[in-house]
């Protein structure tokens, strides 16, 4: 669990003129549900980008726990996109597809069975840790593809529309599971969506974002006021 | 039922692919249809279909996403990054009633591809998992040059063909892949990163599946990616320092380049402010050094280790040839044949010399005779029955090492009908057919 501070940052893609993220800064706290929320082109998917480490910021800095990140690699930012790996592997077992992300981190094979034992009690699973994939409904390999995020235990857990190609009974079922993941392990968690109900269900608060520019934080049950409000706002 | 929309390239059939059952979900197919199963791991379902000639992957995905992808297998392609081919994507797809279904992703099945998986069961070649990752490693490589940043390196989104000893790895899955004008060092970390997890993923797969052998340590062979492509990235792109006296180093890196199969397209050369030392960056690298020089030569369509094999082998069979009056013996059965030696000297690293001044044929002069000599001869003897066992270019290098075990065993030189005959008949005939593997249900 951890803190973000985004100070004054901003970014400009290469051999373009206007930033596609203006300054802006951001304070995350531990365990908080920040959802970016705003259209194609806003931005947020910009932000969780440097958060990660694939865009170097233009201007500003990136701190974690109140460690500057802004020009480390991506490997020791200890940010964990979930979703990063799809895929799940037909011959392991749950436990296995759980587990085997640990064991390349390097981890101790007792530390990996405590971490996806306790990951899989919480969300109702662990009577199925021998199973293979192939056994799984749909909605079962989608909450292991996400549980494998929450076993590495990172910092900072960024996740930009998972639900967006999923059917909508499936994105309703997902939505849910995100929230009571984030919720059980408290991880301090950045979302980014461009649609405003799932910004309700999910965040604490919600960050909205148009053409590059912060137009305001706010605490879940207000932003729609913010949202409403910011055909007002000069861009 | 209104018809989807089909936006397919010129060469696709597009009456063939509109005839195809749109209105049902992917998974729901007829047989009659399917050309086979699917292979892999996939996050969608995937199908495959012969249309004419062809077979084509379908990917059900959504509208977005095909059209995405589509359009970055199109560009990748105009790069000359190995890759599946585009071929059609289909929109506005809805089910008899009116029902909404994803669009679908169709591309041209890559003929001898193999997936990873297969070339276990298949191979008993040593370090066939480190042949695997060292060619995962130079298509990573060659990607990021051309500023394609893939996100879900593995593996399973790999396609392989054999390319003499080693393989060639293609791009099959480019669905989370971002083309940029170049990369950021972050861009390029995440993908050894995703890269490094998928593999161990993959490998520790096989093992669960029995597939590999328990020995086989997963962990070190995504270790191994991250190194071979490390060092063949810091060759193609770091800038060295030399002393305004080693301009000679310049051909050294020129040459190091060329070995690891790429040719230098612009090498910027600069001169450090007190005028002692030159700042050496190559900007343009291009690869498949070998191929190019051999299809130059001789029209052949290689991957570059069977290429480079090839012109090992016409360079032999060029330098031991004599252009002129010295008139040689001939292993095709007794004929006289001016552009062989005594020794055979026939390619496939035969010994080289002969009385008097030889004089060497020019590469072009060599390269005509070679073919016809020794290329085609080999090509033309396969049975048509025998001709999807493996591409041309690897059967000349499967032969080739066929024939020069067949002469340590026996001691002499094999003439080449007679090794042409063994191969065909010892090898060639027991190889499982590779032009289209489509069936994993043994997987």
């Amino acid at each position: 669990m951890s803190t973000v501070s985004l100070n004054g940052l901003s970014h400009t893609y290469e051999n373009t003129v206007s930033p596609s993220v203006h300054p802006f800064s951001l304070f995350i706290d531990d365990g908080e549900f920040l959802v970016l929320y705003g259209p194609t082109g806003s931005g947020k998917s910009t932000i969780l980008r440097m958060l990660h480490g694939l865009e170097r910021p233009k201007t500003g800095s990136i701190l974690i726990d109140g460690i500057d990140v802004t020009a480390a690699a991506v490997n020791d930012r200890d940010v964990t996109l979930a979703l990063e790996s799809y895929a799940l592997y037909p011959h392991m077992s749950v436990r296995d597809n759980l587990g085997f992300a640990l064991r390349v981190d390097g981890l101790p094979a007792k530390e990996i069975q405590a971490r996806v034992e306790s990951v899989t009690s919480k969300i109702g699973l662990i009577d199925i840790l021998d199973a293979k994939p192939g056994d799984l409904s749909q909605l079962q390999r989608q909450t292991i593809a996400l549980a494998r995020a929450v076993v590495r235990q990172p910092k900072v857990l960024i996740m930009d529309e998972p639900v967006v190609n999923l059917v909508p009974e499936d994105q309703a079922e997902t939505l849910k599971l995100v929230k009571d993941l984030q919720q059980e392990f408290k991880l301090t968690t950045l979302y980014a969506t461009a649609n405003l109900e799932d910004a309700k269900v999910l965040g604490d608060r919600i960050a909205y974002l148009e053409n590059g520019h912060l137009i305001g934080v706010e605490k879940t049950e207000v932003a729609e006021a913010l949202v409403a409000s910011s055909s007002d706002v000069d861009l | 039922m209104p018809a989807p929309s089909i936006h397919a390239v010129y060469r696709a059939d597009h009456s063939a692919i509109e005839k195809l059952p749109w209105h049902l979900p992917l998974k729901d197919w007829p047989e009659q249809f399917l050309g086979g199963l699917p292979r892999g791991i996939s996050r969608h379902v995937v199908r495959f279909v012969e249309i004419g000639d062809e077979v084509l992957a379908i990917k059900e995905t959504d509208e977005h996403r095909a059209l995405r992808e589509f359009d970055i297998l199109g560009v990748l392609g105009n790069l000359d990054v190995p890759t599946v081919e585009p071929r059609a994507i289909v929109t506005d797809r809805t089910t008899e009633s009116g029902q909404p279904l994803p669009g679908a992703l169709l591309t041209a099945y890559l003929d001898f591809s193999l997936p990873y998986r297969a070339l276990f069961s298949r191979s008993l070649a040593e370090d066939t998992a480190g042949r695997l990752v060292d060619a995962l490693a130079v298509l990573l490589a060659r990607l990021h040059l051309v500023g394609f940043y893939w996100g879900d390196v593995s593996l399973s989104n790999t396609l392989f063909r054999r390319d003499a000893d080693a393989y060639a790895a293609y791009v099959v899955d480019a669905e989370t892949g971002e083309l940029h004008d170049q990369l950021s060092t972050g861009q390029r970390e995440m993908d050894l990163r995703i890269a490094r997890t998928n593999i161990a993923g993959d490998f520790l797969d096989l093992q669960a599946g029995g597939i590999i052998d328990p020995g086989v340590d997963p962990l070190a062979a995504s270790d191994r990616l991250l190194e071979a492509y490390n060092g063949l990235w810091a060759e193609l792109t770091r800038v060295e320092e030399f002393s305004i006296n080693e301009r000679w180093r310049i051909d050294e890196r020129i040459r190091r380049l060329n070995d690891l199969g790429f040719d230098l397209g612009e090498l910027t050369v600069t001169t450090d402010v007190d005028g002692v030392s030159l700042l050496v960056e190559p900007k343009v690298v291009e690869p498949n050094h070998h191929s190019r020089r051999l299809l130059r030569l001789t029209g052949i369509g290689a991957n570059e280790n069977q290429a480079r094999a090839m012109l090992n082998d016409l360079d032999a069979y060029r330098s031991s040839a004599v252009s002129g009056g010295t008139r040689l013996h001939h292993d095709h059965g007794g004929e006289q044949d001016p552009h062989r030696d005594s020794a055979g000297a026939h390619g496939f690293g035969g010994a080289h010399g002969s009385a008097g001044s030889p004089v060497e044929l020019s590469e072009d002069e060599g390269a005509r005779i070679w073919l016809a000599e020794v290329y085609k001869p080999l090509i033309d003897a396969i049975p048509n029955s025998l001709t999807h066992k493996l591409e041309p270019a690897q059967i000349f290098y499967e032969f080739a090492e066929h024939r020069r075990v067949m002469s340590r065993a026996r001691q002499r030189d094999i003439p080449i009908r007679e090794a042409i005959a063994y191969f065909i008949m010892d090898d060639l005939a027991n190889l499982p057919d590779e032009s289209r593997y489509v069936d994993s249900r043994q997987f």
